[in-house]
């Protein structure tokens, strides 16, 4: 193999953990800032593409119509899950009833889609830098808007009065409170929105990746490596994250052999975990928390 | 010297909470811990009790250095605390939280037991062993957290605002308290009180904290005269012989 | 005095006619009925296990699979692999079980809460695909099957794992007692004020960990002698999913309820008897719907309806939010 394959590989790595980058900056933003512990994002990924995969090849669709469409459906998932599941911020409690709804949609998923794999199947131009290096020019795209998108939800957090307000709340519910922020309706409003983030994500991926019922496992598992690499609550450092995994794992794939794609990273992660449990980009906090 | 707090500085990002923080208590002495809200005095007490970590300075007890020791070690050492918001295991009867401070020294239920209800007779919650802690009310809720103290049998004593939340005939039940628990059983305290009649009439010593430091310590008697202490913290028209 | 006395008493005898009836009841039962008796002591056996790490310390394993798994693939890989004996086979379960707990009770210690349960579902993953992907050992997605002559009759699995179930609840009941069980539940309650009290948090956890691994891992050894074999599914989330709905359905807490949630487990094998193979995924949306609807409606599980005496108190967190 020489030096162009494995460029290949990192430049094919660096796209798609633009995406786990972006999904992770969602779970990141839900369970570290906003304190909703969401197990089912990997679910309302593989839902996401799904989504996209039936307004696009069944439907028919135009992709505007189609990325609407799934855009407004996670909204509103996002919406009733705060309004049901996540309506009294319980840790373990949440955990449970998210695991469960994630393995309902995942079952819904299956029983309407079955298990046979889907793809969208979009024959892809590419860019040649060289004869050999090259890179999709939809997953190049999917990269930039990814990075977009995260800039722009971080300056919406930074200088519009709604992402202020959701940082109020998120720091202190009863001040913000006082300061005249309903801070019930800013969560619910800081959750749906994060949700537009996985459907986005889920989109982008389904034109990286075929898309079976237990992919979204594979989701969840990825995304809880990367926030945790990262440390919770930490955007920015999920999306580096996302991407050192993105390509971490396609040198592994590439070089190595899927065979020791998930022993590899996971065995990484656990590492990780037992040497700096706060993540690589968080700092050790003083031990005081509740009281 | 029985226990010493030196030079302890602590911030949090920019906001230094405690700066050049020193503070003495000999053996089976009362001290007091007063300022202004936000001085830094539960800062200075989770300090002590491990709950922080001082960026410098010293804590010595009993002739050894505690300064880097965690929540538990300084507890096994023999400072206990309890804390500023009444803190109680939801879940638990009476007998059994006050249980989990006394197995710290006995490993054997058939000790901890009775030791358990010693320290229970010892407040006054005798008949409540078997009440979930929920059901209790404010102050048997506060007397059941200083059960659970005193159940680890420490040697200093650390209370955050004991008293804060109590009407006046419970803040006198719980004064004659306190003085039982430095009399009889010899447990040196370190109270942190808005209460100041508390203050005045239980401790020997009293410091004065704000902004972070210490601006005076001594007597009550040369507190509540001092100055700097009245304009800081009483108010400028306060007067001791008002309050008590 | 004396009325609680008698209230005692009558329990007791209670106990005594459950035990019973449980002992008698092959004699009662055909081998489909006791297949389903034998899986349903199995999850109540998987149910104190999570039981006593998740409803008393308070560490959520949603992937308590993992610890299952191994005792199964403990117990296979050494009497086929390795051609030694049954109880070498729980041996080594228990052996694989307890450094895995370690790990993942060292991981605890340091972290709680939600870091716990992803550092969880890390590792499991990491054994699924292990065990998916170590065919020498494992024989991946084939598995590999115990020799013959570990083939128990029915009668004799059900006495084993009745055993087993009574076992691990008067295990639950010693240490809810003991000075492990008042830590535990500490910890759980409000671990600050624990270590405030000289609880030492981190080793309680650790130990928690490995109490509940052993416990599942026993379970584990069990379902390979039942299913003759190993296979990749003993890993699956479903599986998981079973023991946490049985301890949430009956009572999360409390030494009886998983015995009232494995009722669910009946309920499932009997209608899975019924139900087209095209439906199966609905088994699982239905489970994870009464989980939901459980966990936000009756969070303190059935068991809340027998206790007449204490009154539906609400668990009130003294927590602080600042």
């Amino acid at each position: 193999m020489g030096v162009s394959a494995y460029i290949n590989i990192i430049l094919n790595g660096i796209c798609v953990g633009g995406m786990y980058g972006l999904m992770s900056s969602a779970f990141t933003f839900q369970v570290g800032s906003l304190r909703m512990v969401n197990f089912t994002y990997g679910a309302c990924i593989m839902l996401s593409m799904y989504l996209t995969f039936f307004f696009i090849r069944m439907v028919n669709a135009p992709v505007i119509l189609a990325a609407l469409g799934v855009i407004v459906i996670n909204f509103a998932i996002g919406w009733l899950m705060r309004k049901t599941l996540l309506k009294r911020i319980d840790e373990g409690m949440n955990i449970l009833t998210t695991m469960g709804l994630q393995l309902v949609i995942m079952n819904l998923v299956l029983f309407f889609f079955t298990s046979y794999p889907r793809d969208l199947a979009v024959f892809e131009k590419r860019i040649y830098f060289t004869p050999k290096i090259s890179v999709g020019i939809i997953q190049l795209a999917c990269f930039v808007m990814a990075g977009v998108i995260l800039v722009s939800f971080q300056l919406f957090l930074n200088k519009t009065w709604t992402g202020r307000a959701i940082r109020a709340v998120v720091q202190n519910r009863d001040v913000a409170g006082l300061m005249g922020i309903n801070s019930e309706r800013t969560l619910d409003l800081a959750f749906s929105l994060s949700f537009i983030l996985i459907g986005v994500a889920g989109m982008m991926l389904m034109t990286m990746f075929t898309v079976e019922p237990n992919f979204g496992d594979y989701i969840t598992l990825i995304g809880f490596v990367i926030c945790i690499t990262a440390g919770l609550n930490n955007l920015t450092g999920a999306f580096i994250t996302g991407v050192l995994v993105g390509v971490l794992s396609a040198l592994i794939s590439g070089v190595l052999g899927t065979a020791y794609h998930d022993p590899m990273l996971f065995g990484l992660f656990v590492v990780v975990l037992l040497v700096r449990p706060y993540g690589l980009f968080n700092k050790r906090k003083n031990a005081v928390r509740n009281i | 010297m029985f226990f010493k707090l030196e030079n302890s500085t602590i911030a949090f990002g920019g906001l230094v909470a405690n700066k050049n923080v020193t503070a003495e208590v000999e053996k089976g002495q009362i001290v007091g811990l007063i300022g202004p809200n936000g001085a830094g005095k539960s800062t200075m007490f989770k300090s002590i009790s491990g709950f922080n970590k001082i960026d410098s300075g010293t804590i010595r007890f009993k002739d050894r250095d505690i300064t880097k020791l965690g929540p538990v070690e300084v507890c096994r050492a023999g400072i206990a605390c309890t804390f500023q918001k009444a803190q109680s295991f939801a879940g638990m009867t009476l007998e059994e939280s006050v249980l989990v401070g006394a197995y710290l020294r006995r490993k054997r239920k058939k000790d901890a037991l009775p030791f358990a209800h010693e320290m229970i007779r010892f407040v006054g919650l005798e008949g409540k062993e078997q009440v979930k802690i929920p059901r209790l009310n404010m102050f048997e809720r506060k007397k059941a957290e200083l059960a659970a103290a005193l159940a680890t049998e420490p040697e200093m004593l650390l209370l955050d605002e004991l008293f804060a939340g109590l009407v006046p005939t419970e803040v006198e039940m719980m004064l004659e308290l306190v003085k039982k628990v430095n009399g009889e059983l010899g447990i040196a305290l370190f109270i942190v009180e808005h209460v100041l009649r508390v203050i005045m009439s239980l401790c020997e010593k009293v410091y004065v904290l704000e902004y972070g430091e210490i601006i005076a310590s001594g007597s009550p008697q040369v507190i509540s005269s001092d100055e700097r202490v009245i304009k800081a913290y009483l108010g400028e028209d306060y007067d001791v012989a008002d309050d008590q | 005095m004396r009325q609680s006395k008698y209230k005692i008493d009558k329990r007791v005898i209670l106990y005594l006619l459950l035990l019973a009836a449980a002992l008698l009841f092959p004699m009662a039962a055909n081998r489909r009925v006791l297949n389903i008796a034998i899986i349903t002591l199995m999850y109540v056996t998987l149910g104190e296990s999570w039981n006593l790490l998740s409803g008393m310390s308070g560490l959520f394993s949603i992937a308590h699979a993992l610890f299952f798994g191994l005792g199964v693939y403990g117990m296979t890989i050494t009497t086929n692999r390795l051609g030694m004996g049954l109880f070498a086979g729980v041996v080594m379960g228990l052996v694989v079980n307890t450094l895995m707990a370690l790990l993942v009770g060292v991981i605890a210690s340091k972290l709680s809460g939600l870091y716990f349960t992803m550092a969880l579902i890390g590792l499991h993953q990491t054994v699924y695909s292990l065990s998916i992907q170590l065919i020498d050992l494992t024989g991946g997605s084939m598995g590999i099957s115990m020799p013959r002559e570990y083939l128990f009759s029915k009668t004799q699995q059900y006495y084993m794992v009745l055993t087993l179930a009574v076992a691990s609840m008067l295990f639950y009941v010693f240490i809810r007692r003991s000075r492990i069980g008042t830590n535990f539940v500490a910890l759980k309650e409000n671990p600050d004020l624990a270590r405030a009290l000289g609880s030492n948090i981190g080793n309680w956890r650790i130990l928690a960990t490995v109490f509940s691994a052993l416990m599942a891992s026993l379970a584990g050894s069990f379902y390979a002698l039942y299913l003759m074999s190993n296979n990749t599914e003993v890993f699956n989330a479903s599986i998981s999913l079973k023991i946490i709905m049985v301890v949430i359905v009956g009572g999360m807490g409390y030494v009886w309820g998983p015995v009232l949630g494995s009722s669910m487990i009946v309920l499932d094998e009997l209608v899975r008897g019924m139900m087209p193979s095209r439906f199966a995924p609905f088994s699982v949306v239905i489970y994870a719907g009464v989980l939901i609807i459980m966990a936000l409606l009756k969070p303190a599980g059935i068991i809340s309806f027998f206790q007449r005496d204490e009154k539906k108190t609400p668990a009130k967190k003294e927590r602080a939010t600042t």
